[in-house]
């Protein structure tokens, strides 16, 4: 994992800011809101590319979060045993570093997962639009304990169906296919973001082949029933796959028991 | 607010009366309200919530209200259709309630008093006006947004942990730690929620909660007296949160 770099040789023109009204990414951006009545944001647009940190845990904060104008960054935290835990992904319009902010030097590593361009954002910017702040902070706490909430008694199957949703809802407010898509993160990258071992991993994949609700080759993600696993995490929902309560990542083991439990992060669009 | 009560005599009384304050164990954590001076509508109000009563049900519409618990433990959880609950966390004294709900219609956990409990409501609207005004008030509550991630995400980091061993150790490690910032020792601390709602915070079933922490005692690590647990030897529970195979089978 190297540092970042900074192309400037390819940065917008003007100066090394990033021009928010002619912006594509400007539907999404949660900052976007914070642009000033000349619908401009203070911006430092930054390349990222591909397995380069935007930062590490130890690295000074120095007043600065970023929002993704296009690409996928994953944020990790480091576990007591030396490794990293994944937090979650950042996708267009998305913040990254945003709790930190409160913090001298960052806890955790945010890593590009494809060639990707962020705008660097000035505390300053932010503070001076404090609802906007608030908004997003208050948001991100709504977030995080809806991912923390679905890893708790959640079978395998139902964790790795709540992330496609997720994903399918992230990519169609982007104006993509809810159907289709292609992943940035590895395999590794979605087992340490759901908290199970890369052989359950595979091992739901192909489950949810088998029941002909998704096909997952390599990178390329076909939702084939989006119905079918809405109802594999919803409340009242019929039997699923696997719905075994979860102690840990040991158990991929099946049983008829209904799923019974509500869409959440696919509800939080 | 119909769970909660004024603790005694009127609201009015209560309300802006710094004395109460003095004695208050939560007010090094509590924000600046006073600075918002006495037309800032931003002076708190004392409740008492007695254990066992809701102060918020999910599904109910958001009142707008951020509250600072001065005394007792409160858990915040979320239960799904057939009545399994997932517990989001415990709240104890110094701690926020609320902070989440800014952008929000209605409220998506519930959160219910584990013992007596004295709470401090200030209004959300109120609190972020003052911020705009105020420099100390818009730096209590960015410290404390702020915060919040931070402790959900540590639950998130407590869940990818493989074992029971390793949750429940590891959710030690934290409290204790917790229990000693707020109070110099984290030798003791006090378990109020029940096995099952410990369970539901980490993922685990009540059993192998009683289990481990039966486990634990038998290593040496802590001794437990019904609700207290007396950590004796940190170390062996770091390691065991670490995953080391430190536990003797």
């Amino acid at each position: 994992m190297s540092t970042l770099s900074i192309d400037t040789s390819t940065l917008p023109a003007h100066g090394a800011g990033a021009d928010c009204r002619s912006c594509r990414t400007a539907a999404v951006c949660a900052l976007a809101p914070g642009a000033g009545a000349g619908g401009q944001l203070p911006a430092r647009r930054l390349r990222v590319a591909r397995g380069e940190a935007l930062f590490c845990p130890g690295e000074p904060v120095a007043d600065r979060c970023f929002v993704v104008h296009y690409g996928v960054v994953k944020y990790s935290l480091p576990t007591v045993n030396g490794q990293h835990k994944v937090i979650d992904f950042a996708m267009s319009g998305d913040v990254l570093g945003l709790a930190a902010l409160g913090f001298r030097r960052h806890q955790g590593s945010a890593v590009a997962l494809v060639d990707s361009e962020v705008c660097e954002v000035h505390s300053s910017a932010l503070n001076g639009a404090p609802l906007l702040l608030y908004g997003l902070l208050s948001e991100q706490i709504a977030r995080e304990q809806l991912i923390a909430h679905g890893l708790r008694h959640r079978s395998a199957a139902q964790r790795l169906a709540l992330f496609l949703l997720d994903l399918s809802q992230r990519f169609q407010r982007r104006g993509y296919s809810a159907h289709r898509f292609r992943l940035s993160m590895s395999r590794q990258d979605i087992a340490s973001f759901l908290a199970l071992s890369a052989e359950c991993l595979s091992r739901e994949l192909s489950g949810l082949r088998a029941a002909g609700l998704a096909e997952v080759s390599e990178r390329e993600v076909v939702l084939r029933d989006l119905g079918g696993l809405y109802l594999m995490v919803s409340d009242t929902g019929p039997p699923c796959l696997q719905s075994a309560p979860v102690d840990g990542h040991s158990s991929c083991t099946s049983s008829g028991a209904a799923c019974r439990r509500p869409t959440d992060w696919a509800a939080i669009t | 607010m119909a769970d909660t009560k004024p603790l005694t005599g009127g609201v009015q009384e209560r309300r802006g009366s710094t004395a109460q304050c003095t004695d208050c164990p939560a007010r090094a954590r509590c924000p600046p309200w006073q600075q918002a001076g006495p037309s800032g509508g931003l002076a708190p109000v004392r409740r008492a919530l007695p254990r066992g009563e809701h102060l918020c049900k999910a599904g109910e519409s958001v009142r707008h209200i951020v509250h600072m618990v001065q005394s007792g433990e409160l858990k915040t959880y979320r239960l799904s259709a057939d009545g399994r609950q997932s517990v989001e966390g415990f709240r104890r004294s110094g701690d926020v309630l609320g902070l989440g709900t800014l952008n929000r219609s209605q409220y998506r956990h519930s959160t219910v008093a584990l013992t007596d409990c004295v709470l401090c409501e200030f209004s959300y609207p109120a609190l972020l006006a003052a911020a705009m005004q105020r420099p100390a008030i818009a730096a209590w509550l960015n410290e404390r947004l702020m915060n919040e991630i931070a402790q959900a995400q540590s639950a998130n980091l407590l869940l990818c942990h493989p074992g029971a061993v390793q949750r429940l150790a590891s959710y030690l490690v934290q409290s204790a730690a917790e229990r000693y910032a707020a109070t110099g020792s984290g030798d003791a601390l006090e378990l109020v929620m029940t096995r099952n709602d410990l369970g539901d915070y980490l993922g685990l079933a009540a059993e192998t909660v009683s289990r481990t922490l039966n486990r634990f005692q038998a290593s040496g690590y802590l001794r437990i007296q019904k609700n207290r647990l007396h950590i004796c030897d940190h170390a062996g529970l770091q390691a065991a949160a670490a995953g080391l195979p430190a536990l003797g089978a």
